[in-house]
């Protein structure tokens, strides 16, 4: 029994901190550009394939590891950029109906699983660049995701363009009356976004011994959208205190037999309980701080 | 400086503004009246370009809005910039004289052998390209790197952005963090009230002092122009007065002032020139006195 809860918070200390990674994502799309990026966990499938791919090419250790880290941020983040100009920006440029917007993401993330799907079917095992217990596994994880959250926080609060960030944020044409270019800063969100999903791929994959095209979708899938929305979406904190509350109860239901199948059902029941309690999300606000 | 020519702006079905002309000239304050859905704010939005115009419109810009280094750097580039002051000394004159096209490279080659006739060639192409550029062309966040700034309807303060981060906003375009940073500290001698808030969230300032706000924010991106509308809107008469005394003292600096207004007779009483407008289309002009005392506006617009 105590076992079991201490394996589960462990898992949910390490996943915690990886959905909460990927939710900064859905958060800050969602304050810069109002939409809802269903495609953003595409990011964690093709991070894990780009991570996959460069290890097979240098080997897997903690320096290679680095190195792949940075090529699945920066592969992310120019995929991201791509399919924001592709798809989005027409979009937006047309001031089109914000569902429009929410189709066409989920359309991106179907035309995105289906490139994958065909080009890698088969089963790949996860680059081995760490060998670390459990516990320290998890103990990094977190450390990177703090360290992460500390320099975009800083980030988004000191520096200009960060500032600017929160000034199409928040009114984009007054923003433009300032001289920011707000698609400028619509397509370096997404980026930053697409980057951080890239990096929580890698990590995600430090813990999963195998994965396959169906990586982003399905294993990770919604899960870290459900942790900006119980967070608060539009809130970066709230998506990351939704992520390890997300992850924390996920992976202490699937510790115990019991109550492993009903995961995903008690997850959902949680965000719709949170939902009616406080329909913002916990640090959500109905107008305010949006990024 | 800034002439509107021709300007109509429609929303759907509705012509908001039909076929303006008008006209500022450097160090002018010129006040735009007229009743309420006139078109007032629509006409100033034209200008910074956050509403699209129909074909057939204009807004131009002229040499005067090249009166400083700064300005001449944006257009035609640092190099450029240094060698045409040092023949000409002041950058409208540089300009005039590249504009009239007579061959002024004799006397630059006197100065300074480099600038040759292709070189001279390309500023003046740099120069058509921005300042004889229809403003309409340029996309809105671009316009405030052409001098001009938009104090818009409702002040439009970063409500969640420090009133401090609210003003380095307005001066985003800028590089030199030292002339920022001084330019800041003119602007809270200026106002001192924004001084004492500066770490404060411009949301909690009061009416007053988010329009002193959203002034100061438009003075740090250092305008030729500023764009006023409505600055009165919701204020106690003590605080409209200052604000008045701001406006009088800005232009007294050298910045021209465009005024959209409620209040005709306060801005007519301040303005050089005035435009009365009336469901979209102007329907009188004239200097701010001779507005005063016109009977029509009088009945109008003075409530007397
Ligand atoms: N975004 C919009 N969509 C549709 N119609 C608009 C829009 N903005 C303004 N209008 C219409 O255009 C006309 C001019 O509006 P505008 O805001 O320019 O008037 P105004 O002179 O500034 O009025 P006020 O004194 O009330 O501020 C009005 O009839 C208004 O209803
Ligand atoms: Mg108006």
């Amino acid at each position: 029994m105590w076992n079991n809860l201490y394996n589960g918070l462990i898992n949910g200390l390490g996943m915690g901190s990886i959905y909460a990674l990927i939710a900064i994502g859905y958060t800050m799309v969602y304050g810069i550009a109002r939409m809802i990026n269903f495609a953003h966990g595409e990011f964690i499938t093709i991070g894990a394939f780009v991570s996959y791919g460069m290890a097979s090419l240098i080997g897997a250790n903690p320096i290679t590891m680095i190195i792949c880290i940075i090529a699945s941020m920066l592969i992310c983040a120019i995929v991201s950029i791509i399919t924001e100009k592709l798809a989005y920006y027409p979009l937006r440029k047309r001031n089109t109906k914000r569902i429009t917007a929410l189709i066409t993401a989920i359309g991106v993330s179907y035309i995105i699983y289906s490139l994958f799907n065909i080009q890698f079917q088969e089963i790949k095992s996860s680059p081995k660049f760490l060998n670390l217990s459990n516990t320290n596994l998890t103990i990094l994880t977190i450390v990177i995701t703090l360290v992460t959250v500390v320099l975009l926080t800083l980030f988004i609060n000191k520096t200009k363009f960060g500032k600017a960030m929160r000034a199409t944020s928040e009114n984009p044409s007054a923003a433009k009356l300032m001289g920011i270019n707000n698609d400028a800063m619509i397509t370096l969100t997404f980026a930053i976004g697409a980057a951080l999903a890239g990096l929580g791929a890698v990590v995600y994959c430090l813990r999963i011994p195998y994965f396959k095209f169906s990586v982003g979708s399905d294993a990770i899938g919604l899960i870290p959208f459900v942790a900006a929305v119980v967070g608060g979406i539009g809130s970066l904190p709230g998506a990351v205190i939704g992520g390890f509350i997300i992850g924390i109860i996920q992976q202490i239901s699937v510790a115990f037999p019991e109550t492993s199948p009903w995961t995903p059902a008690i997850l959902y029941s949680i965000l719709i309980l949170i939902l009616i309690i406080k329909p913002t999300g916990i640090l959500g606000k109905s107008i305010g701080e949006k990024v | 400086m800034l002439k509107v020519e021709n300007l109509s702006v429609s929303y759907g079905k509705i012509k908001a503004i039909d076929k303006i002309n008008l006209e500022v000239n450097s160090g002018e304050i010129v006040v735009l009246i007229g009743a309420n859905g006139a078109g007032k704010t629509t006409t100033l939005k034209a200008i910074s370009g956050l509403v699209k115009c129909e074909v057939d419109s204009h807004i131009r810009l002229d040499l005067s809005m090249l009166t400083d280094k700064r300005t001449l750097n944006r257009f035609v580039g640092k190099k450029a910039t240094d060698l045409l002051l040092k023949v000409y000394h002041s950058s409208e004159v540089a300009f005039e004289k590249i504009n009239s096209n007579e061959d002024i490279t004799k006397e630059l080659f006197a100065k300074n052998s480099k600038l040759n006739q292709i070189k001279l060639k390309r500023i003046r192409k740099k120069y058509n390209y921005f300042v004889k550029a229809d403003l309409l062309k340029v996309k809105a966040h671009r316009i405030s790197s052409y001098g001009i700034a938009h104090v818009p309807e409702g002040r439009q303060v970063f409500a969640n952005l420090t009133v401090q981060e609210n003003l380095e906003m307005g001066a985003f375009k800028r590089h030199s963090r030292k002339k920022i940073t001084e330019d800041l500290e003119k602007i809270y001698e200026l106002f001192p009230r924004l001084k004492e808030r500066k770490k404060q969230k411009a949301g909690t300032l009061s009416g007053g002092e988010q329009q002193m706000l959203a002034i100061a924010r438009a003075m740090m991106s250092k305008p030729k122009i500023i764009l006023l509308d409505e600055p009165s809107m919701g204020l106690a008469p003590i605080i409209v007065k200052e604000v008045f005394e701001i406006i009088k003292k800005l232009n007294e600096s050298g910045i021209t002032i465009v005024l959209v207004e409620q209040n005709a007779k306060l801005a007519l009483s301040i303005a050089d020139r005035g435009y009365v407008l009336e469901t979209g289309k102007i329907i009188l002009s004239g200097t701010g006195e001779e507005l005063l005392n016109n009977e029509n506006v009088k009945k109008a617009y003075l409530g007397s």
